[in-house]
């Protein structure tokens, strides 16, 4: 009994009758392709221009690509132009390294790089251990007080940024007057 | 059934503060770093090719050889004149000369800048190594005692927070612009007191909290000599042999890079 009253209700919702327009709502159409009037022009005139516009696109696509896809030129690797024309002159003589030279230079490069690599090993082992000892520090604040752990664990912004220089190879003058560091910036960009 | 009554042990809280001189002059490079560097060079100079500076010495030298013939052959000069103006030779002997002026004048390699063992209070000592401040406290003591060198520590007021105290314990120090490193301690050590101590106390130890801190410029000591008898900035390798104790060393291990 039940389920034909549905039915029969449901199809009745479906036919747009008076009493069923609250359902169902239409509005007059509000978009469409064609917006200006359309004037004839002459089919050839329309294809040439079209052509036009083309070519026009093409052309500034090749631009386009012919500068961003380049490489540039690194200023400082480059030779400038006076120098490649007496190419000739500048070419050294070339060096006959005798065998003893050869591994002396092999057995140099073996013990620096050994010895990057202990440093770098070092390096780890000091960051690892350092953040081991926070970590042992924080959990031993957190169970002395919980308030002042909250309080290390804030992150600390008023630090950055930081400027940090670096030592210079020999010991500062003291009242040393430095000349005037005025530069013009010459290098190229491509835009 | 035997219930154990488990005494809760309270900690005396204290901020320290390692605070660091970093180095003014670069260290000198290492055997092999120098080793490194002279092969590398002379590959860099082999497969280069010659510049203008050298072009010109190349012409020099034959304009010597024509000139020194031409003169054995007693035939005067006027041909070289105009070509032999300034050789690359003058020019080197000339930058020497300015070169010894300005070493004597601005005194770069001072060696007693470097290595000089001036005076340990003086911050500007071992000029090429990163020094910490170590000092002795009596932690407002009458009785005449000094702790061991050791980094400046004090006890934090009730809820303050850590870097609270760090800071306050640098203002105790030092005037000017010294910057502790974040908000979290790098370290603790834990230090138990002896009984009559702790029983006086009702705490059993204390433990330290250490920061890390960084000279600026501009900075000048002006600690309380009372609380501070003695201090001193000290390198790595002096502090290993200054500061006793193994576990203090050992929590503070990191604040060295070497």
């Amino acid at each position: 009994m039940i389920p034909w009253k549905t039915a029969t209700s449901a199809f009745g919702k479906l036919c747009l009758t008076s009493s069923n327009q609250r359902f169902i709502h239409t509005s007059p159409a509000t978009c469409s392709v064609f917006m200006k009037r359309q004037k004839k022009i002459d089919p050839e005139i329309a294809k040439t221009r079209e052509i036009r516009k083309r070519k026009k696109l093409e052309k500034e696509i090749r631009e386009m690509m012919r500068h961003s896809k380049k490489p540039k030129p690194v200023d400082e690797m480059a030779l400038d132009v006076k120098s490649a024309k007496n190419l000739s002159e500048r070419i050294r003589p070339p060096t006959q390294l005798s065998d003893e030279v050869v591994d002396e230079r092999a057995l140099v490069l073996k013990e620096y790089c050994r010895s990057r690599s202990h440093l770098m090993k070092a390096d780890e082992k000091w960051i690892r251990t350092s953040i081991f000892l926070q970590n042992k520090a924080l959990a031993e604040l957190k169970k002395l007080d919980p308030k002042l752990y909250e309080a290390a664990i804030q992150p600390d912004t008023g630090s950055f940024p930081q400027t940090i220089n670096g030592p210079s190879l020999s010991a500062p003058v003291e009242n040393y007057d430095s000349p005037d560091g005025e530069y013009t910036d010459t290098t190229r960009t491509w835009s | 059934m035997r219930f154990t009554h488990v005494a809760r042990s309270s900690w005396d809280i204290m901020a320290s503060v390692i605070i660091h001189r970093p180095p003014i002059v670069a260290p000198q490079m290492t055997a092999i770093e120098k080793r490194y560097a002279a092969v590398q060079s002379q590959i860099e100079k082999e497969n280069s090719l010659l510049n203008d500076y050298e072009i010109k010495s190349k012409k020099d030298q034959i304009l010597l050889e024509r000139k020194a013939k031409l003169e054995a052959a007693g035939r005067d000069l006027s041909e070289l004149e105009g070509e032999l103006e300034v050789t690359n030779q003058m020019r080197e002997q000339e930058w020497q000369n300015k070169a010894t002026q300005l070493a004597k004048r601005y005194k770069f390699d001072d060696a007693e800048k470097i290595e000089g063992d001036v005076d340990e209070k003086d911050e500007k000592r071992l000029a090429d190594k990163e020094l910490v401040l170590v000092v002795k406290q009596r932690y407002g003591r009458e009785d005449g005692y000094q702790s061991p060198w050791q980094f400046p520590e004090i006890s934090t007021r009730q809820g303050e927070p850590l870097r609270q105290s760090a800071e306050r314990c640098v203002g105790e120090l030092l005037m000017g612009d010294v910057s502790i490193q974040g908000n979290a301690p790098i370290s603790v050590f834990t230090l138990r007191y002896p009984k009559p101590m702790a029983d006086a106390k009702k705490k059993s130890g204390s433990k330290v909290f250490f920061y890390n801190a960084i000279l600026g410029a501009k900075t000048a000591i002006k600690l309380n000599t009372t609380e501070f008898p003695e201090y001193a900035w000290v390198s790595a390798e002096e502090f290993v042999k200054r500061v006793p104790g193994t576990d203090y060393r050992s929590a503070v291990r990191t604040s060295f890079l070497q």
